[in-house]
């Protein structure tokens, strides 16, 4: 059974807020579009909310799902969001946004964050161009080393890429906090503009070392697993949201983690994953509030390590 | 932190689920000769014979090579990238199973306990009608897995039909099978789905039953 997240919404606590939320949302009125922040190498800046693909859009050649993930994304880019991020090696994820965006034309704010996962030193260029047919572009805007595999040798080509006016930026991911040591180094030697790195409200490693040296280095930084891969809604599930939730400007436990993660100084953009319309929103609604401060994000992590 | 099962996750369940609806309605009606030929295969369980066991081995190793064309190769394959590498492990096990029911030297349990034949009845049984009940029972009885169409009620029949045969060429052939209980299993469990102990339950009191019988002659 999956996990309805608008259910652990506490409607009495919250209900002003909250209330406008959702008659906004499905009355279809436009709502608040979600903040940015900027690359530090271009200055470009980039919604604080962007749309994960791991598992959600992993949908095959089932009709029924890829238009279901076609509405996600659809919304997404309604809702004024930006970048999608995924990999070769979430299965047909890749397919089913190029779906996604034919059916709407190719929005030209797009903003397409792909990796390269192969441990051939050869195979990144063919997994390249493989991606950019089943999106349906001629270029990326991203290219992510896809946990720092053969790294050395992909950073390489994608820089070549980026020169010769292929590529946009490149960047570097691992996820679940591990390698954390190898990532350091190649953030502190490589001219890369993106990291990607897990973090929430419980996995916070990434604020002792990775996060401040990205502020240092001008590298951007995209959070993989902001809900633990939804572990962390199913943990929250049936809790009490704290009596200050008001503060934090979220209206459910899904805003107040969200929250608690692009609220950090150091995140460019947060990625959750979704196959619901209504979960897109309300994820990009986080942004489009005014965000915690330090000593409140210290108040969260506290509150939710409590549980 | 370390690796779990579910960071090698790559697909949800409902697409899981739907995968096999839509391996139904694309093969519509070839369900209706599979469960003819599984009932046939369920005889040679039932009162086994020479004859009646060796074209039950022969059936059920088309219904291998079906599965790994058909099911991993052209339906997995489209959430699982590890799919096609599946596949041929089904072939090979279908080749087992011909070379298994060309053997001059074939022997099968013409005199087996009550309880080790009710074990090898009971789970062909399963293998044929009890899958598609549990579809049905959770109301999606149009994404049955079906024997012959689908992986794990062709290894549950497989290993039905093995448990009425001796010697060590069908020991053989029972490591693919085993083999991809462990996988499925794995599968369906970090998929939160509650089937995931079905084939697991089987084969180790298949196997059990095998290793006591096997002690005692």
């Amino acid at each position: 059974m999956r996990i309805d997240r608008r259910a652990v919404v506490l409607g009495g606590l919250t209900a002003g807020v909250s209330g406008f939320f959702v008659s906004s949302a499905q009355s279809g009125t436009e709502l608040a579009k979600p903040a940015t922040r900027a690359i530090p190498s271009s200055g470009e800046r980039l919604p604080l909310v962007g749309l994960g693909s791991w598992i959600t859009f992993n949908v095959g050649s089932d009709p029924k799902l890829l238009d279901e993930c076609a509405a996600v994304i659809a919304a997404f880019f309604e809702g004024g969001g930006r970048l999608i991020d995924t990999s070769p090696m979430y299965g047909s994820a890749q397919a089913t946004i190029g779906y996604g965006l034919q059916k709407l034309g190719y929005p030209t704010t797009a903003f397409s964050a792909e990796k390269v996962w192969t441990s051939s030193q050869t195979g990144g260029p063919r997994q390249i161009e493989e991606s950019l047919s089943h999106w349906g572009v001629p270029s990326h805007d991203l290219i992510q080393v896809h946990n720092l595999v053969a790294w050395k040798t992909h950073l390489e080509m994608l820089r070549e890429m980026k020169s010769a006016g292929r590529l946009r930026y490149v960047g570097i991911t691992t996820s679940h906090g591990r390698r954390h040591a190898e990532l350091e180094r190649v953030m502190g030697s490589e001219p890369i503009d993106f990291v990607q790195v897990t973090y929430n409200a419980i996995d916070r490693e990434v604020e002792n070392r990775i996060l401040p040296l990205a502020r240092e280095r001008g590298i951007a930084v995209i959070i993989n697993r902001p809900y633990q891969r939804g572990d962390l809604l199913r943990r929250v599930e049936g809790k009490p949201l704290p009596p200050w939730l008001k503060e934090t400007g979220a209206t459910s436990w899904a805003q107040f983690l969200l929250a608690f993660v692009i609220s950090h100084p150091a995140v460019t953009c947060a990625i959750p994953a979704t196959t619901r319309v209504d979960h897109v929103r309300e994820n990009l609604g986080v942004a489009a509030r005014p965000l915690p401060d330090e000593r409140l994000r210290m108040k969260m992590a506290a509150y939710v390590n409590e549980l | 932190m370390t690796y779990t099962l579910s960071d090698f996750l790559l697909f949800s369940e409902r697409t899981y689920q739907r995968l096999f609806l839509l391996h139904n309605e694309a093969l519509w009606p070839v369900q209706v000769f599979a469960l003819l030929v599984a009932a046939g295969v369920f005889v040679a369980i039932a009162t086994p014979t020479q004859l009646r066991v060796r074209l039950a081995l022969g059936s059920l190793a088309l219904m291998w090579v079906f599965v790994a064309w058909v099911f991993f190769w052209q339906r997995y394959a489209t959430i699982n990238w590890a799919a096609p590498y599946v596949a041929p492990i089904f072939v090979v096990q279908a080749v087992l199973l011909f070379w298994l029911a060309s053997d001059r030297a074939l022997r099968f349990k013409c005199e087996v306990s009550e309880t080790q034949r009710a074990l090898a009845v009971v789970a062909g049984v399963f293998a044929i009608v009890g899958y598609p009940a549990i579809a049905a029972f959770e109301g999606n009885w149009k994404q049955a897995e079906v024997v012959g169409l689908a992986p794990d009620p062709t290894v549950l029949l497989t290993m039905a039909l093995l448990a009425v045969v001796t010697g060590r060429k069908a020991a053989v052939a029972l490591v693919v099978p085993v083999l991809w209980v462990v996988i499925t299993a794995l599968t369906q469990w970090t998929l939160g789905l509650t089937q995931f102990a079905i084939l697991p339950i089987f084969c180790v009191l298949l196997l059990l039953s095998r290793f006591r019988w096997s002690a005692r002659t």
